[in-house]
């Protein structure tokens, strides 16, 4: 069950490279904290209860409802619904991504013979995504966009930690969820000022300090 | 119980600044954490018990900083209460007392992290904290400085997060996460994993620092905030992630990987002294020519951290040192900010004859920065370039040198025609600029000046040597 959960997730990046729709993009993000949440459930090394039952939190409550819904409420508010002209067209974003996918589980394959406690499938993912997410940032216009790849990389990153044997204390967990749900806050609000101030809803309207 | 107080003093702090709708107890509030924040680091400066086992102790390195911060942070206050309390706006002035006073929190918390991945909770949070604060005048510039700084850094710190989780993979699932546990099991880590978990977390600690090329959002940020915010984060913030990358190299250098390390280490040292070399002489805005000299100062610190020995000294020294000075430099813009009503070069001129103490305190600030004796920057740089001599690199210490030199050349010519010439028609001459905007720096000024003694001798000198051997391999 765990490895299905993973191999979905897997499967919702290269959606990611191909969607216009950020409605859509952050239902993929929903859709991967849900299956976040099945891989931790359903793991066969489970932690101790406490730290299960935070990671339940973390991956339902934060990263499959409260944060998505957060995202969401930005586009509708700034009525920014599609990634209209990216720097790569979709086609090669998606050419791309499959690449990017294939590398992630050939390092993954290479790196198991120096890991010997750590999941080779989840590895794999958790690279893929990580390098899908800041592909989505570095090619993409729209500033919203690129909280949405901010938050596929922080996903891949969460895969990571799943791809080993022993998990952080909770307390650590605890402060990263915390700073993880003060930065995407953070920069919801923040993108709300600029659309407000600079009357732009992408990178071209923050050019202005340089030498 | 000490290092307890020390860490959750600022928190009720924080929460009376921000609760509270009087700027008076706004601005108090920021004094009288200063105060608690100074007395408490000293007693744990000099204190080799302090700790809160297991998750927080205060090594010598980490007393070190913890000096330093304090000492910065009593400085700034003052003209960060004036900023508060002249403050029209509720929120604003809410917002920068909490912060700033949670920043010191967060900061005192990175430095005194015994675990890896609490160290990344706090340095983190030291960029939620601050994103904020650079915002404070709500201006686009400082909008777009703010965004990069959040966003920039947010990506570097996941990188380096990255870097801990591979790190945790190549030791035994027991070891855990604790730096001197790291550093113990050293030996049995692969290497490989150890070489892709030092590259993710130089590159996202280095972009934390504002280490070449991972420096960008630095400019902006330092150079939009206000000038106390500006003190803090090139002071206080870029020493913290510092002691980061040296805290994660002593756990390379354990497991005998200087072969690769230092090259690496070298290179971003040397790129970062590049980019201020490009930059600094072309440059129009004092502000972010500090900012960038913060670059280099970071970069020089870093080929100290690279080479260890008599250059780990030196980046102690140095760390420390520039702390003070760029402190004072970037708290007096606000005074030459009154003054000429411009952040750019070119509109001021003549401070020494409309203000001698503001434009003394500058050019002699400059001074110390530049390394120039007896100012403790100095003793810096050369114990780092006595490091690089004594570990074969003295071609690297040779283009370092004439890179200091052509950013110092390029610097010095901004800050004498700031200081010298006829007061153009558009400064303000009329008005008197508060002695709050440039005492705490004389003092600092009169201090630096006279910590040639605490550099080489007496307590704080063995502090120095201690920190220093306590980052070094196989300690």
């Amino acid at each position: 069950m765990t490895d299905l959960a993973v191999a979905v997730f897997g499967a919702t990046i290269l959606y990611i490279s191909i969607t216009s729709r950020l409605g859509a993009f952050v239902r993929i993000l929903a859709l991967q904290g849900a299956l976040l949440f099945a891989a931790v459930v359903f793991d066969a090394n489970r932690p101790d209860m406490a730290t299960l039952t935070f990671m339940a939190i973390e991956t339902l409550g934060f990263k499959a409802l409260i944060i998505p819904w957060f995202l969401m409420r930005t586009i509708k508010r700034n009525a920014i619904y599609r990634e209209i002209e990216p720097f790569i067209p979709h086609f090669y974003s998606l050419l791309i991504t499959t690449c990017i996918f294939a590398f992630g589980f050939a390092a993954a394959h290479w790196a198991a013979a120096h890991l010997p406690n750590t999941r080779p499938l989840h590895l794999g993912i958790a690279l893929s995504t990580m390098m899908t997410g800041l592909f989505v940032i570095m090619t993409r216009k729209k500033i919203l966009t690129h909280i949405l790849g901010y938050m596929t990389l922080q996903n891949g990153i969460f895969m990571l930690t799943l791809s080993k044997a022993g998990e952080m204390p909770l307390l650590v967990n605890l402060g990263l969820l915390l700073d993880l749900f003060t930065c995407v806050f953070l920069l919801g609000l923040f993108f709300e000022r600029i659309c407000l101030i600079t009357g732009k809803s992408h990178i071209s309207g923050l050019a202005d300090l340089k030498d | 119980m000490l290092t307890r107080l020390f860490i959750l003093t600022p928190i009720p702090l924080a929460v009376i600044s921000i609760l509270s709708r009087s700027r008076l107890v706004q601005s108090l509030a920021v004094g009288l954490c200063a105060a608690a924040n100074l007395f408490m680091a000293l007693l744990i400066g000099f204190d080799s018990q302090a700790s809160w086992a297991p998750w927080f102790v205060a090594d010598p390195a980490a007393r070190l900083l913890v000096i330093v911060q304090g000492l910065l942070f009593a400085c700034v206050a003052p003209s960060l209460a004036r900023q508060i309390y002249s403050e029209d706006h509720t929120g604003r002035a809410r917002m920068t007392s909490g912060l700033s006073i949670a920043f010191i929190a967060a900061m005192n918390g990175a430095v005194l992290s015994s675990h890896a991945g609490l160290y990344w909770v706090f340095i983190e949070a030291t960029t939620l904290v601050t994103a904020p604060l650079i915002f404070f005048s709500g201006s686009k510039n400082a909008l777009e400085a703010a965004w990069k700084y959040l966003f920039i850094c947010s990506i570097g710190i996941s990188l380096a997060f990255v870097g801990i989780t591979f790190l945790s993979m190549g030791t035994a699932p027991e070891t855990g996460l604790f730096f001197d546990d790291l550093v113990a099991a050293a030996g049995k880590m692969d290497p490989f994993i150890l070489k892709i978990s030092f590259a993710f977390i130089l590159a996202g600690l280095g972009t934390k620092a504002g280490l070449a090329p991972m420096h960008p959002w630095l400019p902006d940020a330092h150079s939009e905030a206000s000038p106390a915010i500006s003190a803090l984060l090139s002071g206080a913030l870029l020493n913290t992630s510092m002691l980061g990358i040296a805290r994660f190299h002593r756990i390379v250098a354990s497991a005998g990987g200087t072969g690769w390390s230092v090259p690496l280490l070298m290179t971003v040292s040397m790129a970062s002294l590049f980019v201020t070399c490009v930059y600094a002489v072309r440059v129009v805005n004092f502000k972010r020519m500090l900012a960038y000299s913060s670059v280099e100062n970071m970069g020089i610190a870093l080929a100290g951290i690279a080479v260890g020995g008599a250059g780990l000294f030196g980046a102690m020294v140095h760390l420390a040192a520039h702390s003070i000075v760029k402190g004072g430099l970037f708290l007096t813009t606000a005074a030459i900010q009154k003054r000429s009503g411009s952040k750019n070069i070119s509109d001021t001129r003549g401070l020494i004859t409309t203000d001698p103490a503001i434009g003394w305190t500058w050019l002699i600030l400059f001074l110390g920065l530049s390394g120039i004796p007896p100012f403790p920057v100095f003793f810096g740089k050369f114990w780092i370039l006595t490091g690089l001599a004594d570990s074969g690199m003295t071609l690297q210490a040779v283009a370092m040198m004439v890179m200091m030199a052509a950013i110092t050349a390029g610097m010095a010519g901004a800050v004498i025609r700031m200081c010298h010439g006829v007061p153009l028609k558009s400064c303000d001459t009329a008005s008197e600029v508060p002695s709050v905007l440039w005492v705490p720096q004389v003092l600092m000024t009169l201090f630096l000046a006279g910590s040639a003694f605490f550099v080489t001798g007496g307590r704080f000198s063995v502090l120095l040597a201690t920190a220093a051997a306590a980052l070094g391999a196989g300690s």
